[in-house]
């Protein structure tokens, strides 16, 4: 194999496993294209050799699956900060916070806020089997939701209104969730979401 | 008695600072006319300290692009293979002088800070 040859080769193995990386990407084609076309410029600086300039070109694109995820999070992320969508916004800081403690700060904000909300919904539900254990109980030792602790003398004081009310937290807890990490995802791109830099 | 020693700057307190600037110095280097991605990674290195890594360029032209900041296309170099040429579009430009007047306010800012306790001259 000549040199040209084994230049080519690596080349196009990089771009092979990017496009894979890539799958279910928007312009997928477009983005393989653009960084072939990065290359292929690069490889027309003549003062060095060849090999050198493919080895420090693709090392400074990063492997091909870090290349990839860079462009999955700026494309989720893009998409999150406009959602309501629960399971966009858990893929997206997930992603985020593998690139960075603000990202793992707003995945763990989102994934507690949903998890409350989860607790409101199921106490709701559970209400009407579970009508004598479940409530807002107030006693001589402070107040608590859920269920009865079983020391007694606390007093229920929501009674019929319990799930409504429970239902109505579950919704304030994703609505108020939702809404501060997609503030923390928009101040985030604002501010500029560049995932490395040399 | 040893005198205690100056706190090193952290590590990640520059890369951060770039990190915050690089759309601005990105959507900057557009201004005065389109560039494909090789050129706006060297127009960051020439006229400025920004050191930036190739494949941090180019998902960020993407998002940019996605956003409705900047507009590509396709344009055939002349050497034998086409170049993707981004310019910014009316809301790019809008963006960019946002930006740089809340840069500029914000430096002016620290920069008073600085020369009130004569880090500055």
């Amino acid at each position: 194999m000549t040199p040209d040859m084994r230049t080519a080769d690596t080349i196009d193995r990089y771009l092979l496993r990017f496009r894979l990386a890539l799958t279910g990407v928007k312009d997928k084609e477009e983005l393989v294209s653009e960084i072939r076309s990065h290359i292929v410029e690069r490889l027309e600086d003549h003062t060095r050799p060849i090999d050198e300039i493919v080895e420090n070109t693709l090392a400074g694109l990063g492997t091909p699956e870090v290349l990839a995820t860079r462009y999955r999070t700026e494309g989720l992320l893009e998409r999150a900060s406009t959602t309501m969508s629960p399971l966009l916004l858990l893929r997206a800081t997930m992603r985020w916070a593998m690139t960075g403690i603000r990202g793992f700060f707003a995945f763990w904000v989102l994934f507690l806020g949903y998890f409350m909300a989860a607790g409101f919904y199921v106490s709701a539900a559970l209400k009407p089997f579970l009508s004598d254990r479940l409530g807002f109980w107030v006693g001589p030792h402070g107040f608590g939701i859920m269920l009865r602790p079983l020391g007694g003398g606390d007093t229920e004081i929501l009674g019929m209104w319990f799930a409504p009310v429970t239902l109505a937290l579950g919704c304030l807890c994703i609505i108020g969730t939702t809404k501060f990490v997609r503030w923390l995802i928009s101040k985030r791109r604002r501010t500029n979401t560049a995932t490395a830099t040399a | 008695m040893a005198l205690p020693q100056p706190a090193p700057v952290p590590d990640n307190w520059s890369a951060q600072l770039r990190k915050g600037s690089l759309d601005l110095a990105i959507l900057a280097s557009l201004w005065k006319k389109p560039l494909y991605g090789l050129e706006v990674l060297r127009s960051l290195e020439d006229g400025s300290d920004l050191s930036v890594a190739e494949g941090t360029v180019y998902p960020i032209l993407n998002r940019l692009r996605v956003e409705g900041l900047l507009e590509s296309e396709w344009v055939d170099s002349g050497t034998g293979h086409p170049r993707k040429y981004y310019k910014l579009t009316d809301a790019g430009r809008r963006r960019v002088k946002e930006m740089s007047r809340a840069w500029a306010e914000f430096s002016d800012k620290l920069n008073a800070i600085l020369k009130s306790i004569g880090m500055k001259g």
